[in-house]
């Protein structure tokens, strides 16, 4: 298991930022009161978060190629990753994973859960675009690959 | 040995410069192999005091900000009188200077003995002398130890006089502060300076919202923990020796402290500032506040310094205490903390700088909410009026010769414009006689007032300056002025509201009568003085400016300090209940009464209204 202390978030504002599937995704974008921001990180992308009430939460911003531990030296090692908050401060904890991921091929493993093998890669359904976290997809209900499900 | 053999020998690093071995890609025959090394200065030592040797061997030298870059054509050895030798190979090389001093100390206590010791580097540091001198604050007494090595200093004693119950503010000028001086010396005259800073206590607002690990003074008596929360949440709570009314406190851990004393009841927050969120510009919160953040020289002060817009200190490292959140020597998780946690060079002062800071060091960077609200949870609401209090800006503001304003300030009546109770507590003299009153009548915006137990707070910074509100130039409030001042321009509209009875109805006079004044405005004579940094907060109108115009200066009005006596027969015209002007020829001629630089403000009414002529006269 590493931990990585402040990792990377797409601007100087507020972020609150989860991770699966080997994709992160950050939602917030409000500007950092009384912070003379810098330039963006270059490697997220960035829209408007589309749900009824965005509220602190306008932009959403995806990395689809978050960086893992020793990335350089254990080339091709897969990692799992997942975002903890500890006094409002982020914290990312890896740990080595052999679980399938979306677009791996699935010829050797099952796909994870609510995605499907298709042309041999594990796919996601297509999404309704209604969610990008759980919080947003009310009790009993969690979103998956963009989509409130059961 | 040859003299110059000798001085290599003593003094000097001995690197060679090992040249390229040919082993990678074959190169154009006429062109030399060359090898590149970086070689970075300790503080204080400039690549021009390096020598290199053979010169002829070096095919390119660029000296830039505490770096030297040498492209040489074989081995050379460089030399100096102030670094150790070094016989490292590698392509970038970090000098040692012969001595360091010990790094600051923000909470030494006070009448406190502490022993600093020069670090000698290398033996070459035993062929020199030191000697030591305070530069800038003051120590009770010190002695330097017979070999000059060390030197051993008393902290001054804690403040005396009347202090404002609770958190007690701290200034860089009250929390006995020294900077010391270790001149190294070698001995053909070469000399090395090192600094050496020491604080009895770190910096403090008075807002009881502090940073976990900073000791603060509690002023008061018999002062007793009653709740932690956590439970778990730890302190110390000591006495200060020789002083029952005063006691020290630090927050070991984050958490909220709840204290009584013999005067009544605190809670201290304490917290870390890099954990603080800065979402306070949201839509149900201080969204306003926040944008006009966003425009204050304060948030961009470290970054314009690093980017080279403040001149060659700009980004130096003396200005992190004032330029960035947090203080020097605390692990409070501000910006300095952060930049020894993550082991962050701060780059030297060039375009582009600021991009290269890590994340969390630019959220850092820059007088930030947490600089003057603390890092902590919002005080309670009684103790919320502190945040109005001078002592907020004196943290940085009070450190005179450099930064005189607040020290101006006191001595100036505005500083104890609500030393008379009535002024301090009718809603109608509050208006231009408290700041909270002030800063009511310009906005409805809820303002706490000060309790009786930590007037006089005075007209103070934020009633005249907007760090986050619309403001003009050096941060001058805007204000919305009566028909009669609108169309004055500049920093003296802040005046107006306040003075509108008086100078300011008195300079602008009538419609068609302008008062040979009127161009230079207030500050055009009540703040010409210039101190180190700015211009100076006395108000004392500097006579030496009339003489540009006039051929004898007028007599000086008397704008000191002292407080006039405050009985109501004494009381200024507008303070003694028969206010109530119907013309404004009438309101006019009040305003002459009261004014007593009538004459200087504007000549040709005082003259039209008899104005007694023991005001100046020009």
């Amino acid at each position: 298991m590493c931990e990585q202390e402040r990792p990377r978030q797409p601007d100087d504002g507020e972020w609150e930022c989860g991770e699966g599937t080997g994709v992160t995704v950050c939602r917030g974008g409000l500007m950092a009161a009384g912070v003379s921001h810098g330039s963006p990180d270059g490697r997220w992308l960035c829209g408007d978060h589309r749900v009824e009430d965005a509220g602190a939460y306008p932009r959403v911003c995806v990395d689809f190629s978050p960086e893992t531990p020793g990335a350089e030296r254990d080339a091709g090692a897969r990692w799992s990753c997942r975002y903890a908050y500890v006094s409002n401060m982020p914290v990312r904890r890896c740990a080595q994973s052999q679980s399938t991921r979306v677009g791996d091929r699935c010829a050797s493993g099952a796909c994870p859960p609510g995605s499907a093998c298709v042309s041999e890669r594990c796919v996601p359904p297509k999404p309704d675009v209604g969610c990008f976290f759980d919080d947003e997809c009310g009790a009993g209900r969690a979103c998956t690959f963009g989509s409130c499900r059961p | 040995m040859s003299g110059t053999s000798k001085r290599l020998a003593a003094s000097a690093l001995a690197f060679a410069l090992a040249t390229a071995t040919g082993a990678c890609e074959p190169k154009p025959a006429t062109r030399m192999q060359t090898q590149t090394r970086r070689l970075t200065m300790p503080t204080g030592v400039s690549p021009s005091q390096l020598t290199v040797r053979p010169a002829d061997a070096v095919v390119r030298r660029r000296e830039s900000d505490g770096v030297l870059e040498l492209e040489t054509t074989r081995p050379v050895s460089v030399t100096s009188e102030v670094t150790c030798p070094s016989t490292t190979e590698a392509a970038n090389v970090a000098l040692a200077a012969v001595v360091e001093a010990p790094a600051a100390m923000a909470a030494v206590g006070w009448s406190t003995h502490v022993r600093l010791e020069v670090k000698e580097q290398c033996a070459e540091a035993r062929g020199g002398t030191i000697s030591w001198s305070v530069i800038d604050g003051a120590v009770a007494s010190l002695t330097v130890a017979p070999d000059g090595r060390a030197i051993d200093v008393v902290t001054v004693a804690a403040p005396q006089g009347p202090l404002p119950w609770g958190v007690v503010p701290l200034s860089p000028r009250t929390r006995g502060a020294a900077r010391l001086a270790a001149e190294w010396r070698s001995s053909r005259g070469a000399t090395l300076l090192r600094h050496v800073d020491i604080a009895a206590m770190p910096r403090a607002t008075g807002i009881p919202s502090i940073a976990r690990g900073q000791d603060v003074l509690l002023s008061g008596t018999h002062w007793t923990l009653v709740r932690a929360i956590p439970k778990e949440a730890a302190m110390t709570l000591s006495p200060i020796p020789g002083r029952s009314d005063l006691s020290r406190f630090r927050a070991s851990t984050t958490g909220q402290f709840v204290f009584m004393s013999a005067e009544g009841a605190l809670s201290i927050r304490a917290g870390l500032h890099e954990e603080v969120p800065l979402d306070c510009g949201r839509s149900d919160c201080h969204a306003e506040t926040a944008r006009a953040a966003q425009t204050s020289a304060m948030t961009h002060v470290l970054r314009n310094g690093l980017e080279g817009d403040l001149g060659p200190l700009g980004g130096a490292p003396c200005a992190l205490a004032c330029h960035a959140v947090g203080e020097p020597g605390l692990l409070d998780h501000g910006f300095v903390d952060r930049l020894a946690a993550l082991g962050a060079p701060l780059p030297s002062a060039h375009r582009g700088a600021w991009d290269e800071l890590p994340r969390t060091l630019r959220r850092l960077g820059g007088v930030g909410c947490t600089s003057c609200h603390g890092p902590a949870a919002i005080p309670e609401p009684t103790a919320r009026f502190a945040v109005l209090r001078s002592d907020v800006c004196a943290t940085c503001h009070d450190a005179p010769p450099r930064y005189g304003h607040v020290a101006a300030w006191q001595k100036s009546a505005m500083s104890h414009a609500d030393l008379d109770p009535e002024a301090a507590t009718k809603p109608e003299c509050q208006r231009c006689h408290t700041t909270a009153g002030f800063l009511r009548s310009l906005s409805a915006a809820r303002r706490e007032d000060p309790p009786a137990s930590a007037r006089p707070v005075g007209i103070a910074c934020a009633a005249c300056h907007a760090p986050h509100g619309p403001h003009g130039a050096h941060l001058v409030r805007d204000v919305t002025l009566a028909a009669a001042f609108a169309s004055l321009d500049g920093p003296s509209r802040i005046c107006v509201p306040c003075h509108e009875g008086d100078a300011a109805t008195v300079w602008a006079g009538r419609p068609n009568e302008s008062s040979p004044h009127k161009g230079i405005g207030c500050v055009g004579c009540h703040m010409a003085s210039r101190e180190q940094h700015g211009a100076s907060h006395r108000f004392e109108a500097d006579m030496r400016q009339c003489r540009t115009c006039h051929k004898e200066a007028p007599r000086r009005p008397s704008t000191e300090a002292t407080p006039r006596p405050r009985t109501p027969t004494s009381r200024p015209a507008h303070a003694s209940g028969n206010t109530l002007v119907r013309t404004e020829e009438a309101r006019l001629e009040a305003a002459i009464r009261e004014d007593r630089a009538a004459w200087v403000h504007h000549p040709g009414l005082a003259a039209h209204f008899g104005a007694e002529r023991s005001a100046p006269r020009p």
